[in-house]
């Protein structure tokens, strides 16, 4: 039908017409918000593969090179994604030339049309409306819109941009027929729209889904996640793959624990987002907050605390380290995700 | 004649860590030896509280009413909040806006522990105990 280049910004870059990565970028170590993992998989991840099911192809992702968040780079391009082959990730030095680069490949490809976004809101497309629509309008480039405005997206006809000297100044300036979207949308210009996001997923208002299995309704957990009988989890909830839910905590209101995360004794999660390889200590309440190692981000004070004590929070790289993995005798069933005193109360 | 004891208001310094919260405790000792202490804590200044300054915060609460007085929080910044609840102790201290306010507090007698005719002896009263022995 169409292919598509995904251009990942920088937090200071005017990379890409209006890239948005403000204040999200500052309170999640400098990486984009639609570079964290929500309910498994990033947010790069899941557009990726809502494209290739709505039959969108080749995929470039292309990134400015620089030091920054080279370590998240290469997870995500390395990372084995639940997509099909046929994704390109790279890292270039000029942004606009390489856009203009792979327009001239995907048009040597045979594609008509190419969809040119930047990463940054998570958007659900209807592939073929949007394709039907752009060629209703017989126009070069069609902006993509939701009800709020525009969503820095646009499907051009690849050979009218492949030599068009500097595509990405261009697009924002272009004066054509919208296409609003009318599938779910999220912005991700705020941590709390990461929130948002998690919810909406966790209750089924949007198309991602958590990377796991179901074992209970509304709970999910990815592979190697270890819940302690005396925890207790209340649906919707998702742990993440290899995470460790220690007895007496509580996970409640749609929170979910990314992967490689500990959440020790008697700790309360509520409404709330544990990113990656995160730890928090014994007996602390999270609630309205999204934990990324050491930082906890109060979406209710709208305010990022560096935590100092490594026993209250932390990067919890230790887990990922086999030697340190519970032993297993330690492990408990697998799936006993309910607190047997609560099942026998009910 | 009933001595009112007086609030003792103390301002916090920015960080709040072990060395601070073992400097603090030994200021505030001093005043844990009288009777009903009444003192506030004015946190306008603080900036950063770790684990071991909610310890000390909660210990002075701890020997403060030990002696039938009270510890309150004013001026809290969403900072300290946050760690307060975090380590679940903001249900546990009354918090109010200003100091100024805190200080009033403590001569406002609740209602639920006010006699029937509390209110004829509320302007001359100095605490709750002669309120319940005016009853």
């Amino acid at each position: 039908m169409f292919g598509a280049i995904i251009v990942v910004g920088e937090k200071d870059a005017a990379d890409f017409g209006a890239v948005r990565a403000p204040r999200s970028t500052q309170v999640l170590g400098g990486v984009q918000l639609a570079c964290v993992e929500v309910l498994g998989r990033s947010i790069l991840e899941a557009m990726i593969e809502n494209l290739r099911v709505a039959g969108v192809g080749p995929i470039s992702v292309l990134r400015r090179w620089s030091t920054a968040n080279v370590d998240a780079w290469y997870r995500f391009s390395q990372t084995p994604v639940s997509v099909p082959g046929g994704v390109e990730f790279c890292c270039v030095e000029d942004l606009s030339a390489a856009v203009g680069l792979k327009l001239r490949e995907q048009q040597e490809s045979g594609t008509e049309a190419t969809l040119v976004m930047p990463l940054g809101p998570y958007v659900e497309l209807d592939a073929s409306d949007l394709f039907q629509f752009h060629r209703a309008q017989r126009q070069s480039a069609t902006p993509l819109v939701d009800r709020d405005g525009s969503l820095d997206m646009w499907l051009v006809e690849t050979a009218c941009f492949a030599s068009a000297p500097d595509v990405v100044a261009s697009l924002p300036a272009l004066q054509a027929a919208s296409y609003e979207v009318s599938g779910y949308v999220n912005r991700l210009d705020h941590p709390r729209q990461l929130r948002r996001l998690t919810v909406d997923a966790l209750t089924s208002k949007c198309g991602l889904r958590p990377l796991g299995q179901e074992v209970r309704p509304g709970v999910w957990c990815g592979e190697g996640a270890h819940i302690r009988r005396g925890a207790r989890i209340l649906a919707p909830a998702f742990i993440g793959r290899d995470s460790v839910i220690c007895d007496d905590c509580e996970i409640v209101d749609c929170s979910s624990i990314e992967r490689d995360c500990e959440v020790d004794y008697a700790t309360a999660v509520s409404d709330a987002s544990l990113l990656s390889n995160s730890y928090v200590g014994i007996g602390l309440e999270i609630r309205n907050s999204i934990v990324n190692g050491s930082s906890l981000l109060s979406l209710e004070h709208d305010v990022t605390l560096e935590i100092k004590d490594p026993f209250v929070m932390r990067q919890n790289k230790a887990l990922g380290n086999e030697a340190n993995r519970p032993s297993p005798a330690e492990i408990e069933v697998p799936g006993m995700l309910f607190n047997p005193a609560e099942e026998a109360a009910n | 004649m009933v001595v009112r004891r007086p609030v003792v208001v103390m301002e916090l310094p920015e960080q709040i860590g072990a060395n601070e919260a073992a400097e603090i405790f030994q200021d505030v000792s001093s005043l844990l030896e009288f009777q009903r202490p009444r003192i506030v804590f004015d946190l306008s200044h603080v900036r950063s509280v770790d684990n071991d300054g909610v310890q000390m915060l909660l210990h002075c609460l701890d020997e403060a009413m030990k002696r039938d007085g009270d510890l309150k929080l004013a001026a809290i910044s969403p900072q300290s909040q946050m760690i307060l609840e975090l380590m679940r102790a903001d249900g546990i201290f009354e918090i109010f806006e200003t100091a100024g306010e805190a200080v009033r507090s403590f001569n406002v007698p609740t209602l639920a522990a006010m006699p029937e005719d509390a209110f004829l002896y509320a302007g001359q009263a100095d605490d709750l105990d002669t309120l319940r022995r005016a009853s």
